[in-house]
């Protein structure tokens, strides 16, 4: 139940930059960061083959850099809470020499015998611990950089610049069981996950995205929010509602003022800070919420933040959960 | 207290000062200072990022306050002006009279410039209590019962307490060693929030952004949490003005002339840190108020501290709300944080002030 550390940097950053940023410019920036294509997005380099794995296999990384992997990795060190879960859920699991602190799912990842921090990573002991491969979705204090030049082979696929919407998590999963050689379990995957994702757009296809029900989405007590140019952002364009947070003013993870909260009449409300005390009943309490259409008609509904905002196969259950939570009747 | 009398007149001759300062000479500046600030309340709770006239703004406000209802209007407005709105400007009225009355009165009892309210540790005690809320178990909420205002509360009363308890040599607390003192139990306090920051990295934010003061969350419980403390320090303060007046001539002659240095020194210190524990408990750190205020008072009405004290209140009352209006409004959805707008427009605006008057700041009358 806790955020993804990187995640979290990734706010924290914003909380800083974002606010001179917005003083600055109030808010002249890409609208649409989610649909623009990065040109280092992490991608196999040479026409993907036949299901066998085919070493070598190069990747091209989001520093524009080229992994090349000789072999089926044996000592993987992740420092990505989400490509551990995509590890585990592709069997590759065996082959994991240390996962970071944040990793807390499934059981296998959770009770890891030998952690690693990510949020301040320590080359040394992660050198120590002789990788073949360390996967990074953040590169904290030139982590990368240094790695290289201990010559550890290093796949890096930021997850603030390349892993920005469902699709680029399934890219994740196809690129992970490629590198890993089990590109059988994670076709499996990709097929399961790919069925209940067509399942979730099926049943809202056709819904008008200028009509279609308001969502608020509550990071913190402090409304602090996910915008349409997030990683969250994506499951609600995903499931065609609309986010009161809009572009956020290019930031993905703005501070929206309780006056504009109300005055937007969210019709559902979703928390993703039930583990820091915010309830559904404490909601209801805040005074002048009370007229909140979400309010009124009960549509406050709690997540687990990670799996709305940590990029692995659970994505899938996210969508689904919000998806039943904003269109009850359809989702059944 | 004739001595102080003379002495006050011989300064005020010195220095080419019109007659001694009386209450019926004081009451016109005061009360335009306080329909200022109250023009200004006014003013703030009828602007915001959502459209709502003033006449239905006002009519809000009569219903609430008067109960007498001025035509129908929405409940979204109704909740938007009476609970949002409302308490969010005078929490900010409140803490920013508070910083700047306490700022003014912490110049003068250090006879120090740079003095701030934040000096013996208050922000720094209140930033560990809150953060050990914050990463501890226990609820955080913005609503009523949170426990997040009183643990700031009670962190920066220990901070207070040590800096002065430390400070003390023999029966007499020396204002450098007060200063001092502070500024060290600030530095422990501000090492163990970063130290909890580092360690708990997953509520790193949430920390920041207490740290960072916002009014995002303001309501009439904390307006009520806040203004007893404010109220009492205001009416404990406020009559010592001819005294801080002396106490800057020079501490021993002060002495010389009856008044009980230490004495006035504690009493001023305790409520001027009580009022902003408080403030500081419903708010996070605003920073820039204190300090800033103070001297902007001086420099347009002079140094006399009769005067400074209350108007430095009026002023930081209207400053904090006009800012706050900014951080609120200046985006038609999100906020920005206090902080940033207080230390970006309050600033030049100080320092433009400086220019214009042309003379340096003086801090004893």
């Amino acid at each position: 139940m806790r955020i993804s550390q990187t995640w979290w940097r990734w706010l924290f950053a914003v909380a800083l930059a974002g606010a001179l940023a917005a003083a600055a410019c109030g808010g002249g920036s890409d609208s649409s960061p989610s649909r623009r294509q990065n040109p280092n997005e992490p991608t196999l380099v040479g026409a993907p083959s036949a299901s066998a794995p085919n070493y070598p296999i190069e990747v091209r990384r989001s520093d524009g850099k080229t992994l090349t992997v000789g072999q089926a990795p044996k000592r993987i060190v992740s420092l990505s809470p989400g490509a551990t879960e995509i590890l585990y859920a592709i069997g590759a699991e065996g082959q994991i020499a240390a996962v970071d602190k944040q990793a807390d799912y499934p059981d296998g990842a959770k009770n890891f015998p030998t952690k690693v921090d990510a949020f301040e990573p320590n080359v040394e002991a992660i050198a120590a611990l002789q990788p073949d491969l360390v996967i990074v979705a953040s590169d904290i204090n030139g982590l990368v950089a240094r790695l290289d030049s201990l010559n550890i082979p290093v796949y890096f696929a930021d997850i603030n610049t390349d892993i920005k919407t469902v699709d680029d998590v399934m890219t994740q999963i196809n690129l992970l069981g490629r590198v890993t050689g089990h590109t059988d379990q994670a076709t499996a995957l990709l097929d399961t996950l790919g069925q209940r994702l067509r399942a979730v757009k099926d049943k809202v296809q056709g819904i008008n995205q200028t009509t279609s029900p308001k969502v608020y989405h509550e990071l913190d007590s402090t409304f602090f929010t996910a915008s349409e140019g997030s990683f969250v952002g994506d499951l609600y364009r995903t499931l065609r509602a609309r986010n009161i947070a809009g572009d956020g003013g290019g930031n993905p993870y703005p501070q929206m003022t309780q006056e504009a909260i109300i005055a937007a009449n969210p019709d559902v409300i979703v928390l993703a800070d039930e583990e820091f005390g915010v309830s559904i009943d404490s909601v209801k309490a805040r005074p002048g919420w009370a007229n909140i259409a979400a309010v009124k008609n009960n549509r406050i509904v709690a997540i687990d933040p990670d799996i709305v905002s940590r990029p692995g196969p659970r994505i899938v259950d996210a969508l689904e959960q919000l998806g039943k939570a904003i269109y009850p009747e359809r989702f059944q | 207290m004739i001595g102080i009398e003379r002495l006050r007149a011989a300064h005020a001759s010195r220095r080419a000062e019109p007659a001694p300062l009386t209450w019926y000479a004081l009451a016109p500046t005061i009360a335009l200072a306080a329909t200022g600030t109250v023009a200004v309340i006014v003013v703030a709770m009828c602007l915001g990022t959502t459209r709502i006239s003033p006449a239905t703004t006002l009519g809000v406000l009569g219903d609430h306050l008067l109960g007498v209802s001025a035509g129908s209007h929405s409940a979204s407005a109704d909740a938007i002006v009476w609970e949002i709105r409302a308490p969010r400007v005078l929490l900010a009225a409140l803490v920013g009279a508070t910083l700047a009355f306490a700022g003014a009165a912490y110049q003068a009892i250090f006879r120090n410039p740079l003095a701030e309210p934040y000096i013996m540790g208050v922000a720094a005690g209140a930033s560990v209590g809150a953060t050990l809320v914050i990463v501890s178990p226990l609820a955080i909420t913005a609503g009523v019962l949170s426990p997040l205002p009183p643990a700031a509360f009670a962190g920066a009363l220990i901070a207070v307490s040590l800096a002065y308890g430390l400070a003390r040599v023999g029966t007499t607390v020396p204002s450098a060693s007060l200063i001092l003192s502070g500024v060290a139990v600030s530095s422990v306090g501000t090492s163990l929030v970063t130290y909890l920051m580092l360690a708990y990295n997953t509520r790193t934010l949430a920390i920041l952004n207490w740290i960072l003061g916002s009014f995002n969350t303001a309501s009439w419980t904390k307006v009520a949490i806040a203004s007893p403390y404010a109220l009492v320090a205001f009416a404990v303060i406020l009559p010592f003005g001819r005294v801080l007046n002396v106490l800057q001539l020079d501490e021993t002659e002060a002495r010389h002339l009856g008044v009980d240095v230490d004495r006035v020194r504690l009493i001023v210190l305790v409520a001027a840190s009580l009022a902003t524990a408080a403030a500081v408990a419903v708010s996070g750190l605003i920073g820039f108020v204190g300090l800033i205020v103070p001297h902007a008072v001086r420099l347009v009405w002079g140094p006399d501290y009769r005067r400074v004290l209350p108007l430095a209140a009026f002023c930081g009352a209207s400053f904090l709300v006009l800012m706050d209006l900014i951080a609120r409004s200046a985006d038609a959805t999100f906020e920005l944080p206090i902080g940033v707008v207080t230390a970006l427009i309050g600033a030049p605006c100080f320092l433009l002030l400086l220019r214009r008057q042309g003379r340096a700041i003086e801090v004893r009358p």
